[in-house]
């Protein structure tokens, strides 16, 4: 279990440099982030599920300016980790399971946040010896500044996956006692809304006419030919 | 009402405003009121860049604001108007373009500037031109974007 | 690129250090630290044997500045040139902190509104409803549909900001991010449409009529146009969660 709660840290926490300090290449992205928790904690399909759902649930909120969106690479890794632990691989998904974990992650999605504009604000102080450094004519202080920053950034990072993922295991061995499980019972019932708020999400990225048009017809196109395509199969 | 927001912003056109703003509001014009830009054909070029079919951006300077702000109203659309300082509000409200709400973005941070928000840094004169728009009934909030909560400057000193 | 006085080993050095331009990001000169850092190869080399002029060098670079971070690439680009003309003497050097700032906000609002506001969610809805194929897929879509656009522009952007102001400009606008902004935004839209329609086909037991399945399908569109018409009114997501984490509380305790 340490060695995983170890991998958790330092994969989570690359995931974390991606998602502000360094290359920006969508390694943070919530299905990514919770399919490696998945990975770690035994079951990749189950954490790759919950990053889905999160993947599209707080992409409208962009990260502009000093505006910091919620953390959901950590919600990701939370749920990732505790889908995982709740459900044991190659078994069905215990939606009723993966349903209060998603609806739990929000406040992992704002505890990192609060930690994210932590970082920020610390930083300031690093910028500000960086300046006074380079004044007395010490070049090699904005390399100094900026590993310095990086390796805050990293820090929190690690810090905040090592603490969600044990979050997210201790969650999933608790919950699955707790809700009736099942297909379609207790909280199941609510798991189709997190996807259509994930989808009301993308559409709400868009304000042109056009593609609200274009939203509901493949919308209903793509239920019309599943269902057709169901039927056709019985 | 041709204004759907006032808001001081030193980096004047960015991603809170086209992304975050503009949408809120469904403004489909940003009004740029700078004094520099004017002079500086490049920069206007460049700006006009973060514009598309469905959302003019137009600059004038001071002097030119009350015109500015009838021909909008001519074209019966909806603006947000960006200036870089709180004087240069203070100085809008003064040319006759009537607001009651100011909102104030982001103020560069700068030797002895004080802290409002992470993004929001008062030197001495922002407080003064606060206090006079303040003083002409105009409500003063602190607030980058939609997704954030504001927060108010209050009436008279300055108080949070 | 143009044969400017840079060997391309310090091009390209600058080159792969813009990827950390956010790497030191801090409330009072955002990204200041990391473009400084970004472009010291370029004025170590420009200004060898001229410690005063290269001290002010890095001070003009640790000024504020904040920009879309790919985007930045264009603005990086020319600064590199602008301190090659003002090192030769050619150029005002108060020249170069007017052209960043002046840069940064529109540049940012084009990147912003493409990079943030429509490629983002094209690539997230694309992986996330091919990861219900298998997550490898997914995954894999996602990074390649993001990652192909943004590493062009990031080298792109920059061997155009090094050609100059004129060259950096004829980038942005042939770039047509304006129209790719809209397009990606329309797909990304088609795709979320299929997203929920796999909701909706989730909700459904085997076996139900035709009947219940458009009712169900009504229900859905309707949720979907609520959720989107609050997002639009800055409801955080975060807060329909927790709603529905309580909804879900006093249904089904136990």
């Amino acid at each position: 279990m340490a060695l995983r709660f170890l991998m958790a840290g330092l994969l989570g926490g690359i995931c974390y440099l991606d998602r502000t300090a360094a290359f920006q290449v969508m390694l943070h992205r919530p299905l990514i982030a919770g399919s490696i928790a998945g990975a770690l904690f035994g079951n990749f399909a189950a954490g790759a599920v919950a990053g889905a759902v999160i993947e599209l649930l707080y992409i409208a909120r962009l990260p502009v300016g000093a505006s910091i969106p919620p953390d959901d690479t950590g919600a990701a890794i939370f749920a990732g980790a505790g889908a995982a632990t709740a459900v044991p691989a190659g078994a069905p998904i215990d939606y009723a399971v993966v349903t209060a974990l998603l609806l739990l992650s929000v406040l992992c999605a704002e505890a990192g946040k609060v930690a994210d504009r932590f970082v920020r604000r610390i930083n300031c102080r690093i910028a500000q010896v960086t300046i006074a450094a380079v004044d007395r004519g010490d070049i090699a202080a904005v390399d100094h500044g900026l590993l310095a920053g990086v390796t805050l950034f990293g820090a929190v990072g690690v810090a905040l996956a090592v603490g969600f993922s044990g979050l997210g295991v201790l969650a999933g061995r608790w919950l699955p006692g707790m809700f009736t499980t099942g297909e379609r019972t207790g909280f199941a019932q609510l798991f189709p809304l997190l996807p259509l708020l994930g989808a009301a999400s993308v559409l709400s990225c868009s304000r042109s006419e056009r593609s609200a048009v274009f939203f509901y017809i493949a919308m209903a196109i793509a239920f019309g030919v599943s269902l057709a395509w169901n039927w056709g199969l019985r | 009402m041709p204004l759907a927001l006032v808001r001081v912003d030193s980096r004047l056109i960015h991603g809170q405003v086209v992304e975050g703003w503009v949408p809120h509001v469904k403004a489909n014009c940003l009004l740029v009121v700078n004094d520099d830009l004017a002079a500086n054909p490049f920069l206007r070029s460049v700006m006009e860049l973060a514009g598309n079919p469905s959302l003019r951006i137009v600059f004038c300077t001071l002097d030119e604001v009350s015109a500015a702000v009838t021909e909008i109203d001519r074209r019966a659309e909806r603006a947000i108007l960006l200036c870089a300082t709180p004087a240069d509000a203070a100085r809008v409200l003064a040319r006759g373009v009537r607001f009651d709400a100011l909102n104030i973005g982001n103020l560069h941070f700068g030797a002895g500037r004080v802290e409002i928000t992470p993004s929001v840094f008062f030197a001495p004169e922002d407080y003064e031109s606060v206090d006079a728009l303040q003083r002409q009934g105009v409500q003063v909030e602190v607030r980058g974007t939609p997704f954030e909560p504001g927060k108010s400057v209050g009436g008279g000193g300055f108080e949070f | 690129m143009s044969g400017g006085f840079l060997p391309a080993s310090v091009r390209r050095a600058v080159w792969r250090r813009q990827f950390l331009v956010q790497g030191c990001w801090n409330y009072e000169g955002m990204q200041n630290v990391g473009f400084a850092y970004s472009i010291l190869p370029a004025l170590v080399h420009l200004y060898a044997g001229r410690p005063e002029d290269l001290t002010k060098a890095i001070k003009r670079h640790l000024e504020f500045f904040n920009t879309q971070p790919a985007m930045g690439s264009v603005i990086l680009g020319a600064a590199v040139r602008m301190e090659e003309r003002v090192a030769a003497g050619e150029e005002d050097p108060r020249a170069i902190g007017t052209f960043k700032v002046g840069l940064m906000g529109s540049i940012g609002a084009i990147g912003d509104a493409y990079f943030w506001g429509a490629l983002k969610p094209l690539a997230s809805v694309a992986g996330a409803i091919l990861s219900f194929v298998h997550p490898l897929l997914g995954i894999s879509v996602l990074l390649l549909i993001y990652n192909f656009p943004h590493l062009v522009v990031r080298s792109r952007g920059f061997a155009a900001g090094m050609e100059g102001q004129e060259k950096a400009m004829t980038f942005l606008k042939g770039a047509g991010f304006k129209l790719r902004t809209e397009d990606r935004k329309t797909v990304a839209a088609v795709l979320g449409g299929i997203y929920g329609a796999m909701a909706v086909w989730h909700a459904l037991a085997a076996g139900v009529s035709w009947g219940t399945a458009a009712l169900y399908f009504a229900a859905a569109a309707l949720l979907a146009n609520l959720f989107t018409m609050m997002f639009r009114k800055a409801v955080s997501p975060s807060e329909l969660l927790l709603l529905l984490l309580i909804v879900g509380l006093l249904l089904f305790p136990r």
